[in-house]
């Protein structure tokens, strides 16, 4: 940059939006006391009652705590899942370039590592996703949240037949560029994922970076 | 009392690489320590607003009060790499350049969005 601030235009901002530490921390809170009251009732109810008239209802309360515990360990996992979908480990994916200016052409290889576990639906595509603030209230605050939303996707699909996979993406001359901001960013990147009924879709994707 | 200031400039597009010329005028004199410009990189989204980037003029264009009708030249290199305003659902990205006259109190300022045009490729 001809300018006195080293770092380029629009490269190195807070904002990330793809895992929120507010999902981290509540999974990880759920998931501890869903354990928790699991193992609670399962020892309980292993423990038993010395007492034979208090023992039906011991056993109900054990089996309330385990019951209990597994809609805990139920809501940490959606939490966990919302802030990070799950990764398809059996695809790798490359962008190239993986700097480029809009209206190039990037190369997705999509290597299907391990073909047995290749669902059906798996496509690959080109993604622009744009992170934004808003205001959120409550009942007694309002609060700063960043959204995000999908501004571009082009997708294609996958023949997991095939080891290696090049599929070519063309960025529109009129799309976003890529900007890593505070309270405004614009992130591409190439992405393999396998649509799945009724749970989160599994994907893996590689960062491009998309010059004005 | 606080100046009063005017920014104009040469013309309102720019490309990347060009060196930003224009004018700050006191339309009004007043207490003054120094005189200021830069270019901004702003992101805006939704009422939050900040600058990405900034690009500050190599020197104050002035230093002390200023006078009635007192005007300066200004000269900001815009980046090679500037990227051109954007406008999407979410927010908008944008050029300006901004003066601030800087003083006991409440600083004066005065500023003007610029075009960036996109980079001519081969």
């Amino acid at each position: 940059v001809a300018g006195s601030t080293p770092k380029r235009v629009g490269r190195g901002g807070g904002q990330k939006g793809s895992f929120g530490w507010g999902n981290r921390i509540l999974a990880v809170m759920l998931l501890a006391g869903g354990l928790g009251f699991l193992a609670w009732g399962v020892v309980d109810y292993a423990n038993g009652s010395g007492d034979a008239a208090s023992e039906g209802a011991q056993a109900a309360a054990s089996i309330f705590a385990g019951v209990f515990g597994l809609f805990l360990i139920a809501l940490g996992a959606l939490a966990w899942l919302k802030g990070r979908p799950l990764r398809a480990g059996h695809y790798s994916v490359t962008a190239s370039p993986s700097e480029l200016h809009r209206g190039g052409r990037v190369d997705a290889a999509v290597r299907v590592q391990d073909p047995a576990k290749v669902g059906e639906g798996a496509e690959v595509g080109l993604v622009c996703r744009e992170y934004y603030s808003v205001t959120k209230h409550t009942k007694n605050s309002t609060y700063r949240d960043d959204e995000d939303r999908v501004v571009f996707e082009e997708w294609h699909a996958l023949s997991p037949a095939q080891p290696l996979i090049h599929e070519a993406f063309t960025v529109p001359a009129d799309a976003p560029y890529s900007h890593d901001g505070t309270y405004l960013s614009y992130h591409w990147c190439v992405t393999a994922r396998e649509r799945r009924e009724l749970r989160p879709d599994s994907r893996t994707e590689a960062s491009v970076w998309v010059l004005p | 009392l606080s100046p009063k200031l005017e920014l104009t400039l040469e013309r309102d597009e720019w490309a990347p690489g060009e060196r930003v010329r224009g004018r700050v005028l006191a339309v009004e004199g007043g207490r003054s320590r120094e005189l200021g410009a830069q270019l901004c990189f702003c992101e805006a989204s939704n009422g939050y607003e900040t600058v990405a980037h900034s690009v500050p003029a190599r020197a104050p264009l002035h230093t002390g009060d200023l006078e009635d009708g007192s005007s300066f030249p200004l000269e900001l290199a815009l980046p090679a790499d500037a990227p051109p305003a954007w406008s999407g659902p979410g927010g908008r990205l944008y050029w300006e350049v901004r003066v601030r006259s800087d003083e006991f109190g409440v600083d004066t300022k005065a500023s003007r969005e610029i075009t960036v045009v996109p980079p001519r490729r081969e």
